[in-house]
């Protein structure tokens, strides 16, 4: 019976300490629907690699070429989607030649989705169609990011002789003019996974083309170094990189109403771990006004 | 013989593309395209491989009643499915209908967009980022109706079409919509912002129009009523399974990871040592840059930032570092022959 008993949670410090998981997701759960129904906006501010992005965007010209890689799963949607939306509307609205494609698995449908979308977009809002092989093209999917990177230096027209529609590459007007890197002006790589160390190492390290990147917030701390290297001149972390993308671009979308539910959704995460810690504490003290080892 | 020539080549192919790397001229570069075309095509045996893999387990697994045999069916029938549905049988434009179907698509759209443009933005609130003034409508009206007769014209040259029955009443309502929506610009005229009896009837005139135009659209058919079942990458049946099925299940995995760290936070974060609470307070300075601090935020982000440049960035350089050395340590190590693991043990 005595085992039984210290097994449990014994006092109310314990409890605080080991609350089931279950009252974490629950709380957490509420909170995100809670915010999502209520359209709470949270505020923003601008960090320095997302404004390099936005800067080297909108520094080009007119007819410069502009490769954006949708490089992300479905799983990373909901935090990539909205900069693939941003990036790809300031580029076409400014009438830059863009380039994409995909080197995610599962991505070709919902990258051809998204350029979709903002074609139709930029015809609607900024009274400028852009013309499918004339102004934008979608090479779609290969496999091998790293030797499709690799290839693309010497020419688009190994990895990809034809692009997502099967056209070959130069029947498309704009790629008459692409041989490989040097004519492309910068790359803004979107991805949710190790395809962005290759797009470092091979299309910036090897053939010295400017590389941006649009990362997941778990990985993005992992590409700071890079930053810093300037082997990359821009980052962009997460829902907050993407929110902070659309309020430069003065375009809002998901990502700037999601902030707010991130916003309540850390401040549960962060009330939990105070919670964790009181406890903690109380337990600690009581343990010492009992004499027993903390 | 059996192991000594995979080492040989394995060391003749590791020296030759370290030489390579260093060597600019043209000769090199081909001999680099030349190799990487050979990856390409170890890549495809691989696939095939995996495929094969795949199968044998699975089948393996419902031949002998493993208890996981239910989840080893719908791995293979989802794999012969969307080999089917992804299937492009020779003889068909796929590319014409795709451009027809995303004509249609993109005219119900335009017709959508005016509607809500007319109906919902103009009366958000002033502050609010998303709102539009009359005199914005007004020039986006006529641009609608310019992007619905410019996908109408695409629509009508696609092959497709020409083939396609009943269309061409519908294309005639469409173009009428458009018309109409155009000619709309005209009453806004004299009508400001504070008018909202006029622009609340003005808006359901145009949404009246829009939905018109954008069901005459719908009605357009496109490849989903020609080859519902197969037709490659825009096939109906492919596209609803990636759609509905695979990007809702891969969202729903990773937007778990929100729960689990939720809770992993919970527990982990005890400022039990000196260590553990100085991981605390970064992880507390890292979460909070996304919070309203008031007069607290701008030393928030900026501590956040140096968290993120100064000692997250010494600690990713070190490994980043050792992962370097480790890599050019192994490749030394299999170029060699002392690394022989992928022999396998035969």
């Amino acid at each position: 019976m005595e085992e039984v008993k210290r097994q449990g949670p014994k006092n109310f410090n314990e409890k605080l300490m080991s609350m089931d998981r279950r009252w974490v997701f629950l709380v957490l759960g509420v909170v995100v629907i809670a915010a999502l129904l209520t359209g709470i906006k949270a505020p923003l501010s601008i960090t320095q690699e997302v404004r390099d992005v936005y800067n080297f965007v909108e520094g080009l010209k007119e007819g410069d070429n502009l490769l954006v890689a949708i490089d992300y799963d479905p799983n990373a949607k909901a935090e990539l989607h909205p900069m693939a939306y941003a990036i790809l509307e300031q580029a076409m609205a400014k009438k830059l030649k863009v380039i994409t494609l995909t080197l995610s698995q599962n991505g070709a449908g919902m990258a051809e989705q998204v350029v979709r979308d903002v074609v139709d977009s930029v015809s609607t809002y900024h009274g400028f169609s852009p013309e499918y092989g004339k102004d934008y093209v979608f090479l779609g999917y290969r496999p091998y990011y790293a030797l499709v990177i690799l290839g693309m230096g010497q020419n688009f027209r190994i990895p990809y002789p034809t692009d997502y529609y099967t056209t070959p590459l130069d029947s498309l007007p704009m790629m008459r003019r692409i041989q490989n890197y040097n004519q492309v002006t910068g790359v803004i790589d979107i991805t949710g996974s190790n395809v962005a160390d290759a797009w470092v190492a091979n299309a910036n390290g090897r053939y010295g083309v400017k590389v941006a990147l649009g990362l997941t917030g778990v990985s993005a701390a992992d590409y700071y170094p890079f930053y810093q290297s300037k082997q990359i001149f821009g980052l962009m972390g997460g829902m907050k990189g993407a929110a902070e993308y659309e309020k430069l671009t003065d375009n809002p979308g998901l990502a700037m109403e999601a902030m707010g539910v991130q916003t309540y959704a850390h401040l549960v995460i962060i009330a939990f771990i105070l919670i964790g810690n009181i406890g903690f504490f109380l337990d600690k003290r009581a343990r010492k006004q009992r004499g027993e080892a903390v | 013989m059996k192991r000594q020539f995979p080492l040989l080549l394995v060391f003749l192919s590791g020296v030759f593309m370290v030489i390579q790397y260093f060597v600019p001229a043209g000769f090199s570069e081909k001999a680099y395209e030349f190799l990487i075309d050979w990856t390409i095509i170890i890549g495809i045996f691989a696939l095939a491989l995996g495929i094969w893999s795949l199968v044998r387990v699975s089948y393996h697994k419902i031949k002998t009643g493993h208890p996981d045999a239910k989840y080893s069916m719908v791995t293979l029938a989802g794999l012969a499915l969307m080999l089917f549905f992804g299937f492009q049988f020779p003889g068909y434009d796929y590319k014409e209908v795709y451009r027809a179907s995303q004509a249609r698509d993109y005219i119900a759209t335009n017709f959508n967009n005016a509607g809500a443009a007319a109906t919902e933005k103009v009366f958000l609130p002033e502050n609010d980022t998303l709102s539009i003034d009359v005199a914005t409508l007004r020039a986006e009206l006529p641009q609608f109706a310019d992007s619905v007769e410019h996908w109408v014209e695409l629509f009508q040259t696609s092959d497709w079409f020409e083939g396609a029955d009943n269309e061409a009443e519908d294309l005639a309502a469409v173009t009428a919509a458009a018309e109409e929506l155009r000619a709309m610009v005209a009453q806004y005229d004299g009508v400001s912002r504070a008018d909202t009896a006029t622009l609340t009837a003005l808006g359901a005139q145009i949404s009246g129009i829009s939905e018109r135009g954008a069901e005459a659209a719908n009605r357009l058919d496109g490849i989903t009523d020609v080859y519902p079942f197969t037709g490659g990458l825009e096939s109906y049946m492919f596209r609803a399974f990636f759609e509905h099925i695979m990007i809702p299940i891969q969202a729903t995995m990773f937007s778990l990871l929100a729960f689990y760290i939720a809770s992993a936070a919970y527990r982990a974060f005890r400022a039990r040592n000196l260590l553990s609470t100085v991981l605390l307070i970064a992880a507390f300075i890292v979460m909070a840059r996304v919070l309203e601090m008031g007069p607290l935020t701008d030393l928030v982000n900026k501590l956040s930032a140096w968290v993120l440049l100064v000692p997250n960035l010494a600690a990713k350089r070190a490994i980043w570092i050792g992962v370097g050395l480790g890599i050019v340590a192994t490749s030394l190590k299999v170029i060699l022959g002392i690394e022989r693991s992928y022999l396998g043990r035969d």
